[in-house]
């Protein structure tokens, strides 16, 4: 068996049975259920599906969405898993590492015929399968959720709604990857996991409230209401606004969702998809360089680091 | 001349500004069992991780089996067993599937790998738990489990770090036994360990490791037979008549236990000279033998006594 696939399916297989998943998938489940309920009554009444504008303060997002019952279970559905999926990955990864390190397991396993590549690949495989799945179980359950309720369901956004679901998956694997780096730079488990869910939860709750506070004070005073310079004033903030949301990836993830189930008010439909493609290249680049530069960064720091 | 199954060469590890091994060379030669003693914090455990790449060495070179460990691991690790010092195994895994993940890295059929690993499991008497997850195991019982992972590839090489570490006497019995059946099989044993005895034992050379440097290695009688040579020599002497006064230039003292019986502290062994002397004076001589140190004396000299030498 390859030495990578191997640590994978061992990975998955210990990290599906544990604790810390098994409490966020509950509760992420304990809280969809609710809002499936609270929203359920207005599922089922929704008429002629329209194209809603749509804003995610605490992402610097707004999104024009064509509501169907399809896309608005999902969006509420985006915005839990913006968080818990923020969560869930970091929370998986920050101590795949220096957990291994410190008991000792690192060392047995070094022992035998693996390259440390493959201990990290194997691992981040591993959990990202994980991932995967959970996802990929949650979309067959809001798939049930819409049969269950009686809500006809139509193929375009069925289609939309697993597209969001991969990137949902990526945007996971962001927070996988950051948390992993942070398993490899903290020699403690436990400071690592505390870091890497603190910056989980920072990123995805706090972070559009520091950003709201932020920009205004890099701007500068507002000038008085209806002037040209309001007008700069505001456009100078909104680009500061863009900028500081643009290093976060609930940002890019909200806005990708956004432009997936995005609507057209003049055709009162989806926009095509390669539409939402060509808006949502940009997100889709970021959250790609979001995974990449800290698994890269994690991956320089495993193989020259000791092991001891 | 064969090759070495393992050559270290310079190797030089720092920590910081801790040098915890300075420019350690050895060699042990293929069939050989080595024993590494050393004090706490001497460079055993840094040494036997810079020899499988689990940390970096600073300088050096590691030759394992003929192949230059920075070249070729995989094909070295394929042939080694190894055994760390405070490690553990995978606690959510039953002992089953903990030696299935390991056995997984070596190319052998499903069939093989069940063989081997009940095999395995049964020597080192987990079988009737083997379904239980190792997290529910005593230390003894985890250690045991490490001992099976180290031989799951049929090792030609074994690598042991402190291997009778947190075990039971019955495991202890197990570890010599498994090392005393790969010498019996030609296959080559490095290992490390405090129990000086134990080592006394099993090793058919020692190296003995202080602050990062070797600083005795060979045969223990060799080494004995050096630190003698340094430290001075003990003989033991019984006669049958009251031994008589003894001048000898490389007599430093005596010690005499009654009329017949001494202990002669001198520089050089002088056996011989002193039964020809004891002759000359009409005296019979009941025994007259070298009070051999024992490793620990050597030990415990070279650690605290030779340091600044």
């Amino acid at each position: 068996m390859n030495p990578a696939w191997n640590i994978a399916l061992k990975e998955l297989y210990t990290s599906v049975k544990s604790r810390r998943f098994a409490v966020i998938v509950a509760t992420y489940l304990l809280i969809f259920g609710l809002a499936v309920y609270a929203i359920k009554d207005y599922l089922i009444r929704m008429g002629v599906p329209t194209v809603e504008s749509n804003e995610f303060y605490l992402w610097g997002v707004k999104a024009e969405i064509y509501t169907t019952p399809f896309a608005m279970l999902f969006t509420v559905n985006m915005m839990i898993l913006t968080i818990f999926g923020a969560v869930l990955g970091a929370a998986l990864g920050a101590d795949a590492i220096n957990r291994e390190v410190e008991s000792g397991t690192a060392k047995v396993l070094l022992g035998h015929p693996v390259y440390r590549d493959e201990v990290i690949n194997g691992k981040f495989l591993g959990m990202g399968t994980l991932i995967a799945v959970t996802y990929l179980v949650s979309y067959v359950v809001m798939v049930a959720v819409m049969l269950i309720l009686g809500i006809p369901l139509d193929g375009d956004s069925l289609l939309r709604g697993f597209l969001a679901i991969l990137v949902t998956i990526l945007y996971t694997l962001v927070f996988l990857s950051m948390g992993v780096l942070l398993s490899t730079l903290f020699k403690k488990p436990e400071t690592s996991m505390l870091t890497a869910v603190g910056l989980a939860i920072f990123l995805t709750v706090f972070y559009g409230i520091v950003v709201g506070i932020a920009a205004p004070k890099l701007v500068g005073p507002e000038p008085p209401w209806g002037t040209t310079a309001h007008e700069m004033w505001q456009e100078n903030l909104n680009t500061w606004m863009a900028r500081l949301h643009s290093i976060n990836p609930a940002h890019h993830y909200v806005q990708l969702v956004g432009y997936i189930f995005g609507g057209d008010r003049f055709m009162n439909y989806y926009i095509p998809l390669g539409d939402s493609f060509t808006y949502g290249f940009n997100n889709l680049a970021a959250l790609l360089i979001m995974l990449l530069l800290p698994f890269a960064l994690a991956y320089a720091r495993f193989l020259t680091s000791d092991l001891n | 001349m064969s090759t070495p199954a393992i050559l270290v060469e310079n190797l030089t590890k720092s920590y910081g500004r801790v040098k915890a091994v300075d420019g350690l060379s050895l060699s042990v030669e293929e069939g050989e069992v080595f024993g590494f003693l050393g004090p706490n914090g001497a460079g055993k455990t840094t040494t036997i991780l810079s020899m499988l790449g689990i940390v970096i060495p600073d300088g050096g070179r590691i030759e394992i089996l003929g192949m230059d460990m920075a070249r070729e691991p995989i094909r070295i690790k394929e042939r080694i067993g190894y055994l760390p010092e405070n490690a553990t195994v995978y606690g959510e895994l039953t002992a089953w599937r903990n030696l299935e993940f390991f056995a997984n890295f070596y190319r052998m059929s499903n069939a093989e790998k069940e063989k081997r690993i009940e095999e395995l499991l049964k020597r080192v008497g987990l079988w009737e738990v083997r379904y239980r997850k190792a997290k529910t195991f005593s230390k003894g019982m985890k250690q045991r489990l490490l001992i099976a992972q180290t031989l799951i590839n049929e090792p030609e090489l074994l690598i042991l770090d402190e291997p009778t570490s947190g075990l039971d006497p019955g495991g202890a019995h197990l570890v010599k036994e498994i090392i005393r059946e790969a010498k019996a099989s030609g296959k080559t044993v490095f290992f490390s360990s405090h129990v000086l005895s134990e080592v006394e034992e099993l090793s058919d050379r020692v190296g003995i490791i202080v602050r990062g440097r070797l600083k005795a290695i060979g045969p223990i009688e060799e080494i004995k037979r050096q630190f003698m040579e340094l430290e001075g020599y003990e003989i033991k002497v019984e006669t049958k008549e009251p031994l008589p006064e003894i001048e000898h230039e490389d007599i430093v003292r005596i010690e005499r236990l009654s009329p017949n019986r001494a202990i002669i502290f001198a520089r050089s062994d002088i056996r011989e000279w002193l039964s020809r002397y004891l002759a000359s004076k009409g005296i019979t001589i009941l025994s007259l033998e070298i009070e051999e140190p024992s490793l620990e004396d050597v030990f415990l000299r070279t650690i605290y006594g030779r340091e600044d030498e």
